[in-house]
């Protein structure tokens, strides 16, 4: 007997989509602190500060005195001016709420996806937070997690379409202006399209169609159409020399630690494994046709994976949604499980919600407004102490310095939140300016031979440096050095 | 003799992979192997206690390898480097000989997935007793292949007998295990697939191959405790599995980084089994994605695991591929010209085989300067500096052999014998960390050999009681004043 529920308890009762949503949001509010373990969304915060004050996007850098003026990308300024709003408004507890807010929308798209590729309810809500769970490893308050919510907003319209299905056209240069100008990973839609054009291909031949094929047609144009767009923005195609640049240094990503391979002696490294395997025996056993497409795609999201474990979120958004197409036939397989999901998707059908989602997302405003701390520690946002010099630039705010410092590059994001413009850092976490810089970083901070001819090339007079770095260790016995501040973070030197 | 193109192919392939695998001795490991089968063979005894570090002298030591290490300095000493190099190289051939056995497919195709599998292995292989464990992990795998497929009880009588050889040969004996576990495991998913389907019974033969199975578990278990450290080497390999130290700070163990080029052939490996099971969907045993799954995990958590990978899973590759690559059966025998142009072919593979022999053993002089501190050891044997040596962890082994019994060395690469806490001690002090001026007394250090490089060195160079005694481009050796 199908149970009824009154119309005003439809509107009352959340549905398993807002459940997603609150869970996701609330959560990244609860962990919100960790957003900020990368000096990162400091610059960006400052940014996004600049452009909103001045109605400009700068072009040049004004952060760094090593590369004072230098030709500077803006390439994540849409994003910028997002955390900046948010900061203006409520400082970093309005930082995390756009986080929150973009990640809780990422995963109810995800969700709705899932849904829409006729994955079980009882299943597409585990696989959901999964996903999530996937992607939890590189939550960090900086532009990169627009790409995660463009990539969940392009694949399933991309796949809609090499599949035949009607999408609007103009919707895919219209997603990939924003991108460009929100965040640098919007290259990998490129590799998308790829895979559905090569996996076309490969189908047209098998098929003995040729290439008279309108959905190849289609993909052709949209990613002719996407690529021109991806030109818009304030440096043209120096943003893809930027892009291109960046990720062909070897020496940067073998620095870099989130560029280096997943370690699979980590938690993050076992969601990753668990994933790759289970979407290959599901998609191995399932009797659901799978488009050739989608074994490129699985392959060489994995690959990319396997390269670097920034790539992992990534590969879990355009992944789930196959793995979860294929999941019907294991319920199927269990009666009592079958069974126990048509129940909630009859009663889940009756559900009209999303009262649960905004109001959510209002009263946590209105808390975070007032002052109330909603993160689990409840001692508010903020850059922790132990990872970053918290108290050493309380300390140079006292005690000001003149002249030229030297900071470690981790902390370059942090040291322009907190101190510019009245200092500007060596270095900081962006790798516009190219290798030269990072690797004389590297040779100061490390005291390799030569460091001293770079201290002099930058008329350094004084350092910032981790307490348990090489270069503390050597400067503390150089009578030519002298420590005006140490705690268990940091230690400032100053040349006598 | 008749031979056709596909002999030939299979031929070639091996000759090239036996080319492939020659290389120079370039183990850190090796040395004290060696010297430990030399120990062996003069005293007539097997050791139970470190003899070659002053830091823990008489400490117990299991001496797992031995019989490896006998085989090792025999080989040695009937021919040299050169001799060992050519038998690693034919154990390393051996194995992939064992894993194109297993495998179903037509050659051309197993050629393909062989050669992935052993680009993917390469960076692990050398003179060292673990290629041994993968000769005998491919011939289990061998044997219960065979057994599986025709349920014949003579490839299984080998068994107990081979864990009782490899128990005493290295470690790794305790993967014989995994493989039965595994092959018992595949039997039982197997039987709830038929009761699902309602199409065994209690009485199923599939449960009876379980039974014997698990018969053959337990007489290797038995077969394992035949050994000098008896049932201690029962945990010795969980031992080694959970020790944080090791897993750390010894790089074999570390994940593959795939940004270096070496690893990429395994991502290759990985990347072609999703793409052609994707694309094949060919029916697999539940036995053998068991296999691919269980030594899949194993490579990506450490390196060192790769090849246990490669020998499970390319067989399984070269079915995906035969499911989706269809290629003209073709067996055709050659004709009397074409015979001449093959065995020439052949022959030229021999000769490349050949030559690649006497380059790799001219390399080997060279090798053993750029990887470990001949120099800097020949200039101690002249001046005999007095006092304990601290040495870099991976060039203890290179110490042994040269300059044991005359010097004792601070570590080696038996982390089992020196234990986490040592290690750890161990690399604060080469870091140069605070306190390791009094490390380095502690123990009576007089000598330090380093790599350039070490952080140690900066602080020793810095220290007014220290002085730079020898140094070249690979090594830099203190004295104490």
């Amino acid at each position: 007997m199908k149970r009824e529920t009154s119309p005003l308890a439809n509107y009352l009762l959340p549905r398993l989509q807002d459940l997603i949503y609150v869970i996701v949001f609330y959560f990244v509010l609860l962990v919100g602190t960790g957003l900020f373990r990368d000096g990162d969304p400091g610059r960006h915060i400052i940014s996004g500060r600049i452009i909103m004050e001045t109605l400009t996007i700068p072009t040049r850098d004004s952060f760094l005195y090593t590369v004072n003026n230098q030709l500077a990308p803006p390439y994540a300024w849409l994003a910028e001016i997002g955390y900046a709003a948010g900061y203006k408004a409520l400082g970093l507890s309005g930082v995390v709420l756009v986080a929150a807010l973009i990640l809780a929308i990422t995963f109810t798209l995800i969700y709705q996806e899932l849904l829409s590729r006729e994955t079980p309810r009882l299943l597409a809500v585990p696989l959901t937070l999964w996903t999530a769970a996937l992607t939890a490893v590189h939550w960090l308050a900086r532009p990169h997690l627009f790409s995660i919510l463009f990539l969940a907003i392009l694949t399933p319209r991309l796949t809609r379409l090499a599949k035949g299905e009607n999408v609007p056209l103009w919707q895919f240069p219209l997603i990939l202006l924003i991108w460009a100008n929100t965040h640098t990973a919007f290259i990998f839609a490129f590799l998308i399209w790829a895979a559905f054009i090569a996996g076309n291909l490969w189908e047209s031949m098998r098929e003995k169609r040729g290439l008279d094929n309108p959905t190849l047609r289609k993909l052709f144009l949209t990613a002719g159409l996407s690529f021109a767009a991806t030109f818009v923005n304030p440096v043209g195609w120096r943003l893809w020399q930027l892009v291109l640049g960046h990720i062909s240094s070897s020496y940067l990503t073998d620095l870099i630690s989130e560029y280096q391979s997943p370690n699979f002696h980590e938690v993050s490294g076992w969601l990753f494994l668990i994933t790759i395997v289970a979407t290959v025996i599901l998609l191995s056993l399932s009797n659901k046709k799978h488009i050739f497409a989608e074994t490129i795609l699985l392959a060489t999201w994995t690959a990319l994976g396997l390269y670097a474990s920034r790539n992992i979120p990534l590969f879990a958004i355009v992944t789930m949604p196959m793995l979860a197409e294929h999941s019907r036939q294991l319920l199927d397989s269990i009666p009592a499980l079958a069974r126990a999901n048509q129940r909630i998707e009859t009663i889940e059908t009756q559900f009209r919600g999303r009262l649960w989602s905004i109001l959510v997302t209002v009263v946590c405003v209105a808390l975070l407004a007032t002052g109330t701390k909603l993160d689990a520690n409840q001692q508010g946002y903020s850059f922790n102490k132990v990872e970053f010099p918290v108290e050493a630039v309380d300390w140079i705010e006292l005690h000001p310095q003149d002249g030229n410092m030297f900071n470690y590059f981790p902390w370059g994001g942090y040291l322009i939140y907190r101190l510019w413009p009245e200092y500007q850092v060596f270095i900081d976490g962006q790798f516009f300016y190219g290798e030269t810089l990072i690797r004389q970083h590297q040779e100061i901070l490390n005291a390799d031979p030569g460091w001293e001819d770079v201290i002099r090339q930058y008329g350094i007079q004084w350092m910032l440096v981790p307490l348990d770095s090489t270069l503390a260790k050597v400067l503390e016995k150089d009578s030519g050095w002298v420590i005006l501040y140490e705690d268990q973070t940091a230690v400032i030197f100053r040349k006598r | 003799m008749r031979i056709t193109i596909r002999q030939l192919f299979v031929a070639i392939l091996f000759l090239a992979l036996f080319s492939m695998a020659m290389r120079p001795i370039a183990d850190p490991d090796f040395w004290w192997h060696l010297r430990t089968g030399q120990l062996i063979v003069e005293t007539h005894a097997i050791p139970h206690a470190d003899p070659f570090s002053f830091t823990n002298q008489g400490k117990t030591w299991i001496a797992h390898e031995w019989l490896s290490e006998i085989f090792i300095y025999s080989i040695y000493r009937i021919g040299g480097n050169g001799l060992l190099i050519l038998t690693f190289a034919g154990i390393i051939t051996a194995t992939f000989l064992l894993v194109y056995l297993r495998s179903n497919e037509r050659p051309y195709i197993v050629g393909f997935a062989l050669l992935l599998g052993a680009l993917a292995t390469a960076p692990t292989w050398g003179v060292r007793p673990q290629m041994i464990s993968y000769l005998l992990f491919a011939l289990f795998l061998f044997l219960l292949d065979r057994y599986t497929e025709s349920r014949k009880k003579k490839y299984l009588i080998p068994i107990p007998i081979l864990v009782l050889v490899w128990v005493n040969l290295h470690a790794g004996y305790a993967l014989g295990f995994a493989i039965l576990d595994i092959y018992i495991a595949g039997d039982i998913l197997e039987l709830i697939k038929a009761k699902i389907a309602k199409t065994g019974s209690t009485n199923s033969p599939i449960l009876k191959n379980i039974l014997i199975l698990c018969g053959i578990l337990v007489l290797s278990v038995l077969a394992a405790l035949a050994n000098p450290n008896g049932i201690r080497l029962l945990t010795y390999p969980f031992e080694t599995l959970s020790s944080q130290a090791m897993q750390q700070n010894i790089q074999e163990w570390f994940s593959p980084d795939f940004h270096q080029v070496e690893w990429q052939p395994l991502a290759w490996l990985i990347l072609a089994l999703i793409g052609a099971g994707l694309l094949g969907r060919k029916s697999i045993s539940p036995t053998k994605i068991l296999l691919t799954l269980v030594f899949g995990y194993a490579a990506l958590l450490s390196m060192r695991h790769v090849p246990l990978f490669a020998i499970a899973a390319v067989p399984v590759l070269a079915e995906e591929i035969g499911s989706v690559v269809r290629i003209r059966q073709d067996v055709r025998q050659v004709g009397r010209l074409l015979k001449w142009v093959n065995f020439l072919l052949v022959m030229c593979t021999v000769l490349v085989a050949g030559l690649r022999f006497v380059s790799v053993v001219q390399e080997q002089a060279n090798t053993e300067k750029e990887k470990f501190p001949a120099a800097a050891v020949d200039w101690i044997i002249q001046h005999h500096p007095a006092g304990n040596i601290f040495n870099t962890y991976g060039w203890g082994g290179y110490l042994i052999w040269r300059l044991y019994p005359e010097y004792h060395v601070y570590i080696d690469g038996r982390a089992d014998v020196y234990g986490d806490l040592f290690i750890n001690d161990y690399l604060r002090i080469e870091a140069g960390e605070p306190g390791w001026e009094a490390g380095l007394a502690h123990e009576d250090v007089r000598v330090v050999l380093l790599e350039p490089a070490s952080l140690l060195v900066k602080e020793l160079t810095q220290s007014l009681d220290w002085e730079t005694a020898y140094s070249d481009e690979k090594s830099i050796l203190f004295v104490h004043k």
